[in-house]
């Protein structure tokens, strides 16, 4: 009994001495989460970080684009942070609330970022900030900016963003009761290119009738689900009213714009006819922007400085319009890298992008986007109104309508409340 | 003496691994879910902040919902499975002896792998299940039953379908072990069967009833998985549980929500069972 005794012990000491053994620090790499359509971007940008910081190490955590795989890798990720650890760097992209049936809606790390902000997953980067030494915050589109913040600080930083937007000879759209400001102007306005061009639009994007959707500070969502039982039922009649419509039906299609934002600053900098750019009007009067893709730093993570310094170089005026670094004779972090359907919070990179863009398109641009009252990080709630929409249009049953209100409106208060 | 010591050295040290075992995984970390709980965040900066997570707990509507379901379905799950069971297992005490497959066959739903079990959920109650279609050639409303308020019913016929053929093993070990000579004796002393049922066969099952009921609570938890798989994250509103809610507040690295639910889970839980066992103790203290 003795010897056993002795065995035990002994081997019970062996085993926690190997454990406190010190082990020899190695240099810690920065990990950086990414999904897998920004990888090659990534290892891009960590090419030119890796430049710029001599002796400096990251890896990619990509998240796959395989639901199932996907969702393995994404609750490692999660497990890691509830035990404090996880990726160093997150650069994320939104859910898309229009892949509501692809598996790519599923390979999404954070459902909702604006909710995430209020969970400390993220760190305050306002110190950071101030400190950088590529970014130009002030440069930057500030009323998307505003968005990544809360109480606590700037958690996240917006990098693209998108919102509805059409361009129309102005001849076309001149007359006929004006330009609509608002939801409510918009549901009386007779224009029918207008019409033509906004009922095809509300189809997609339902939920930017709203300006923000939740109080995420108090768990509340900002609208009733009486409130969204009447919008969705003046969104479909108005759809239904303009398919109808012969004046309509034969009016001339917008020029270009709704989904993909590149093109329209294209055409912006290649026609030289007048024109008028109008945004889908939100219920406040203004236009309701999306940001589709964002960058955060982990609450957890031992090196902040170091994690910042890539979002640093990420954020760049050289790394954000393309035009790269200079190394003596030589430039390198050269990317062109946006989607066809955003626009980068980075305003010169607006303009470096689209060389052909005159100051009257910039000012056109400007005066638009002055118009985004509100500014949301696409989420699972901007996809539940969609699915929400899309059956809600094709129902003819009242009931069946009334149901999926008050389903979705259940949907999105557990999801905020959870 | 020196003997006594050994012989009890030797069980505690058989018992460490497994104590071991329960204090890293299980209990430790409880200990910091309840620190967690008790804090403002979870990192460094995270401040004490008393009983404010478990006020704000109860001021979330959602959670109020998942509890009080969750609370319903043991409510109304617990006794009906209880009952059914042990009306079975009186009823087949006598042929148990006698047909030895009958305990493998009650348990064929327990093991049924849980994606068999939605699926035939689906086939039953789905928009385009059975149910719909026998009601369609009546000429009756359809309905997505699994979507409606009726889902709480149909997830309470699937736990008892599922699971009463495991309590009914419990209780019909029970049943065993009571001598067949007290009936006898009290056969021939002229008691009828609800005599018998309540003076000799009704004390001695109450730790017999007390396992079935932990396990059938346990199982009822596990139910969890199918209601998951039948409604998603965010089923109907009557079927909302505490581990949606739990599950969904993990997704979210929610940790403040994950551990104040998942500590006033464990509460309600012991003192549940802790009331039922003391009670059940008091009962069967003549034994002892």
């Amino acid at each position: 009994m003795k010897k056993i005794l002795i065995l035990m012990t002994t081997a019970l000491l062996l085993g926690i001495c190997t454990g406190c053994q010190k082990q020899e620090k190695e240099p810690e790499k920065l990990t950086v989460c990414v999904d897998y359509h920004f990888c090659d971007q990534a290892r891009e940008l960590i090419d030119v970080w890796e430049k710029l910081n001599e002796g400096a190490e990251a890896e990619l955590v990509v998240i796959p684009k395989d639901s199932d795989t996907a969702e393995i890798k994404m609750t490692e990720i999660r497990t890691e942070i509830m035990s404090g650890g996880g990726p160093d760097v997150f650069i994320l992209s939104c859910i898309n609330p229009m892949s509501a049936q692809d598996e790519e809606a599923e390979a999404i790390l954070f459902s909702n970022p604006e909710k995430m902000m209020y969970a400390d997953v993220f760190l305050p980067l306002d110190e950071y900030m101030k400190q950088a030494n590529y970014m130009r915050p002030e440069n930057w589109n500030q009323t998307i900016l505003e968005a990544g913040r809360t109480e606590e600080g700037q958690m996240l930083l917006p990098i693209l963003y998108h919102y509805a937007a059409f361009a129309f000879h102005t001849t076309d759209v001149e007359g006929n009761g004006g330009i609509p400001s608002s939801w409510e102007e918009l549901l009386v306005c007779e224009n029918p290119v207008i019409q033509k061009a906004m009922s095809l639009t509300l189809y997609s994007k339902f939920s930017e009738i709203y300006g923000r959707l939740a109080d995420y500070q108090e768990e509340k969502l900002l609208f009733t689900e009486e409130e969204l039982l009447i919008r969705a039922q003046e969104a479909a009649q108005y759809i239904e009213a303009t398919y109808e419509s012969d004046a309509v039906e034969n009016a001339p299609d917008k020029v270009v714009g709704g989904a993909a934002l590149k093109v329209l600053y294209e055409y912006l900098a290649a026609e030289q006819e007048d024109y008028t750019i109008i945004g889908l009007p939100n219920e406040a009067g203004g236009v309701t922007a999306n940001i589709t893709m964002y960058a955060g730093i982990n609450h957890n993570t031992k090196q902040p400085e170091m994690a910042f310094s890539l979002i640093d170089v990420f954020f760049s005026d050289e790394f954000m319009s393309g035009t790269g670094f200079r190394d003596g004779e030589h430039s390198f972090g050269q990317l062109k890298w946006y989607s066809w359907f955003e626009a980068p919070i980075n305003r010169q990179a607006y303009q470096n992008m689209y060389s052909g863009l005159t100051q009257k398109d910039m000012d056109a641009i400007e005066n638009l986007e002055s118009k985004i009252n509100a500014v949301r990080f696409y989420s699972n709630f901007d996809k539940e109104l969609y699915n929400m929409f899309y059956l809600y249009v094709r129902t003819r049953d009242e009931d069946e309508r009334k149901e999926m209100v008050h389903s979705t409106y259940n949907t999105l208060q557990m999801e905020l409340s959870e | 003496m020196k003997r006594n010591i050994k012989k009890y050295m030797i069980g505690y040290l058989l018992v460490i691994p497994m104590m071991l075992g329960c204090m890293v995984f299980y209990a430790a970390p409880f200990g910091m879910m309840v620190v967690y709980s008790l804090k403002s965040s979870v990192g460094a900066g995270g401040s004490f902040v008393g009983l404010e997570n478990y006020e704000k707990m109860f001021d979330n509507e959602m959670f109020c919902l998942a509890f009080w379901n969750t609370f319903r379905f043991l409510f109304v799950g617990l006794p009906l499975i209880l009952l059914v069971s042990y009306g079975i297992a009186l009823m087949l005490k006598k042929h148990v002896e006698r047909h030895k497959l009958l305990k493998t066959v009650l348990l064929f739903p327990y093991v049924m792998p849980v994606v068999g079990t939605v699926l035939l959920v689906e086939q039953l109650w789905g928009s385009e299940g059975i149910l719909n279609k026998c009601l369609n050639i009546l000429g009756l409303p359809t309905g997505d039953w699994l979507e409606s308020s009726w889902a709480f019913a149909i997830m309470i016929l699937l736990y008892l379908w599922k699971n009463t053929g495991y309590s009914v093993i419990l209780l019909l070990a029970g049943l065993m072990t009571i001598p067949r000579e007290q009936y006898a004796v009290a056969e021939l002393e002229g008691a009828g069967s609800f005599q018998k049922f309540r003076y000799i066969t009704t004390p001695q099952m109450w730790y017999s009833i007390f396992f079935a009921l932990l396990f059938s609570m346990l199982n009822a938890f596990k139910c969890f998985r199918e209601i998951f798989l039948i409604g998603g994250k965010h089923p109907n509103t009557d079927v909302y549980m505490l581990q949606h809610f739990i599950n969904n507040s993990f997704e979210n690295l929610n940790y403040r929500k994950l551990s104040v639910a998942s500590v006033l889970l464990f509460l309600v839980v012991t003192v549940v069972i802790g009331i039922i066992y003391a009670w059940v103790r008091r009962k069967e203290s003549y034994r002892t």
